[in-house]
């Protein structure tokens, strides 16, 4: 039995804030929103996450990313469920809409298209809608 | 000490008898509180195969663990139905070597196979009694009040059906796959490709950390991802704690290839659906286990391992008479 | 002479050994309760079982501290009662004056754990009290029958966990009027169970009523809290203190 290099995905499960460069697994991804970093109410907010893998950005991923009310359980859907489009330059946008006011937790779930051009990995950010 | 039993009589020529049991069968370890004798046995294995401990009496414990799929949901079905049809939430577990587990349902519910049988036998969309009807039941029958004065020496009581029908399942065990016999040095029981994808089980694909020991199993319970939020709760029924929300106990994957669907709701229609879940890294679950991730196993990995997976099969036991309801 | 005061001593103790019994009428409001029980949000429940373990007695004195009167006894009623002059615990404690008497609903936790199929009544499978699904007893298992518009469902109010296990505190240190004199012959103590304060209050300060389904089978979460905080306000002493105890045996 040869011995595995463990990537848990539990450590990778990283927090981060908007517009941090955050290191998930081996890649680091930066995300910001074009409402000064937090969700617009009764208006939609651009989502735009980077990507950079060894020094390059990435040209694909499988990028999903959740929207929870408040924190993530595992007994509800997520109130959003949805893929980046296409990266380009390695930025992947997303576009969240009709969102009450409140907390939220955005979750963002990378896995490359090709096994092995980068890490799989997950992180968790807690975003807020705009105060009024 | 009961193998040797078993052995020693075999020699004298009392044979391993197999209507009439003059010896101990090879059987799971009994608590001191109930030990096995061969009349406490066939009471057991009369009351498994017995419709009567159902509401309408139809359904016993072999309609859903049934001896020709391992003791486990008959040919194709996700769920088994109960009385009137009613279907469940889960997939039958396979009780084959089950007296050797600790956490017993796909929630760890019940630490053995006494507190165990209560569940079936009380739930609504099983065999729908309630503890007070299956003494009555078993009072008003014609048989059972003697055959329990021989066995306890007392009425029936759900303690000692308990007891009988637990007593039944501890003999249950069988490990002759080809795993088994290659494990013991019979190099001709696999193929090659059964032999790189148990390679492949115990290091690329992973398996191995949570199907792990003699039964493939580590008697813990996991959220292995295959849902992205999960209505059956699993652990969380019984702790109430949002970390256990959509963990399962691992099953044994002793006998698997005997025994689809797969998962504790049966979503899962074939082994390879099964890989390619664990491949692709499942669902982004808030309490997904942290070694479920993308293995990057190739289309013939896939296929090697599935086929190290049917070595876990046995085949003696669907044949084997000592399990069937006896005529 | 140390040896004799030790013998003395503890024929004393023997001599001194009484039946405390736990008498039980179960009441509506003020009514003694017969079998229908009403929520507040008006639906009628017929009750077909109450099964509950009494447990964890002990008899309090004037300076608070405790004397356990050993044992467990599991109440087990039908729908059809009798609902007063329940035999609810019987148990031996040494003669003297108390202020007051305490118990569990509930199993000790360190029977709550232990492996009920090994287990002798009222602790065995038979009593119908084991949460086959998980671990520990129903310490307080309520069904019965309601109906809503034209149909009748069963209702399961069932109540365990060690976290639920209901200590009834009824001893008020600070005033002799709920004195318990326990004489050589025993002493039955009278209690009081208002039925109607296990229905009398839902979730998040709203109704207990029938027919949100989260109140209908009921084994845990929020609603077996609220029937923990209602029942712990349902329990009181009545009658007046009484100098002998012959038991009124008519519990079940």
């Amino acid at each position: 039995m040869k011995t595995q290099p463990l990537f848990l995905l539990a450590a990778l499960l990283c927090s981060a804030s908007a517009h941090d460069t955050q290191l998930a697994g081996n890649v680091q991804v930066t995300m910001f929103t074009d409402a000064e970093d937090e969700l617009r109410v009764g208006a939609a907010t651009n989502l735009t996450f980077s990507f950079v893998h060894s020094g390059q950005p990435i040209t694909t991923c499988h990028c999903r990313v959740l929207l929870y009310k408040g924190t993530p359980s595992a007994r509800v859907p997520p109130l959003k469920d949805l893929y980046l489009d296409a990266l380009t330059g390695g930025q992947g946008k997303a576009l969240l809409d009709g969102l009450p006011a409140g907390g939220y937790t955005l979750v963002l779930d990378g896995r490359p298209t090709k096994f092995g051009d980068f890490d799989a990995f997950r992180m968790r950010y807690v975003l807020s809608t705009q105060s009024p | 000490m009961k193998r040797f039993l078993t052995v020693l009589c075999s020699l004298t020529g009392l044979g391993s008898a197999v209507a009439l049991l003059t010896t101990l069968p090879v059987s799971a370890p009994a608590p001191p509180e109930n030990p096995l004798t061969p009349e406490k046995i066939a009471l057991g294995k009369r009351l498994f195969f017995d419709p009567v401990l159902s509401r309408d009496r139809t359904v016993s414990c072999s309609s859903c663990h049934d001896p020709q799929h391992a003791f486990a949901d008959p040919a194709g079905q996700a769920i088994s139905p109960g009385v009137q049809g009613r279907l469940g939430r889960r997939n039958a577990i396979s009780l084959i070597n089950a007296g050797d587990r600790g956490a017993l349902t796909w929630s760890g519910a019940s630490p053995n196979l006494e507190t165990q049988a209560v569940i079936p036998m009380t739930d609504h969309a099983e065999l729908d009694l309630t503890i007070e009807e299956v003494v009555t039941r078993l009072s008003a029958d014609p048989q059972y009040p003697a055959l329990f004065q021989q066995v306890f020496r007392s009425a029936p009581s759900v303690q000692n059906t308990v007891r009988a029908l637990a007593s039944f399942e501890r003999t249950l065990e069988s490990r002759n796959a080809p795993y088994d016999r290659y494990q013991a040095g019979d190099a001709a029981a696999f193929t090659a490709q059964q032999a790189r994808g148990m390679d492949l089980f115990f290091g690329k694909a992973d398996c191995f950390h949570c199907h792990t020991g003699r039964d493939f199993s580590d008697g813990r319970a996991h959220n292995n991802a295959i849902q992205l939020f999960n209505p059956d709760l699993g652990v969380a029924e019984r702790t109430e704690l949002e970390g256990d929300v959509g963990k399962f106990v691992t099953p044994s994957l002793r006998n698997v290839g005997l025994t689809a669907p797969y998962m504790h709701d049966g979503s899962f229609k074939t082994l390879q659906e099964v890989v390619r879940h664990y491949n692709e890294g499942g669902e982004p679950n808030p309490n997904a286990d942290g070694l479920i991730r993308p293995l990057g196993l190739s289309a013939t990995e896939t296929d090697d391992l599935v086929a190290f997976l049917k070595t876990l099969d046995d085949p003696s036991i669907a044949g084997n008479p000592a399990f069937q309801e006896s005529r | 002479m140390r040896t004799l005061i030790l013998l003395a001593s503890l024929s004393l103790t023997s001599a001194f050994a009484a039946p405390v019994t736990l008498n039980l009428n179960i009441m509506n409001g003020t009514q003694p309760f017969n079998g229908a029980l009403t929520t507040s949000a008006g639906q009628t429940i017929q009750t077909t079982m109450w099964q509950m373990y009494i447990s964890n007695v002990a008899l309090v004195r004037g300076d608070g501290t405790e004397v356990a009167v050993p044992g467990l006894n599991l109440i087990k009623l039908d729908g059809k009662g009798p609902f007063q002059n329940i035999l609810a615990f019987k148990g031996d404690a040494p003669a003297g004056e108390y202020r007051g008497i305490r118990f569990d609903v509930g199993v000790p936790r360190t029977l709550n754990h232990v492996d009920a199929s090994t287990q002798k009544e009222p602790l065995g499978l038979d009593a119908g009290m084991f949460w086959a699904w998980n671990p520990g007893y129903i310490f307080s298992r309520y069904e019965g029958k309601v109906t809503i518009g034209n149909q009748t469902t069963d209702v399961y109010l069932h109540m365990g966990e060690d976290k639920r296990r209901l200590t009834v505190d009824l001893a008020d240190t600070m005033k002799p009027g709920t004195a318990i004199s326990v004489g050589a012959a025993g002493k039955t103590v009278n209690i009081s169970l208002d039925a109607s304060k296990m229905v009398s209050s839902g979730v998040n300060s709203g109704k207990f009523d029938l027919s949100d389904a989260q109140y209908l089978q009921v084994h845990g979460g929020p609603v077996a809290d609220q029937l923990y905080l209602n029942l712990s306000g349902a329990f009181s002493l009545t009658g007046a203190p009484q100098a002998s105890a012959a038991p009124m045996d008519m519990g079940k």
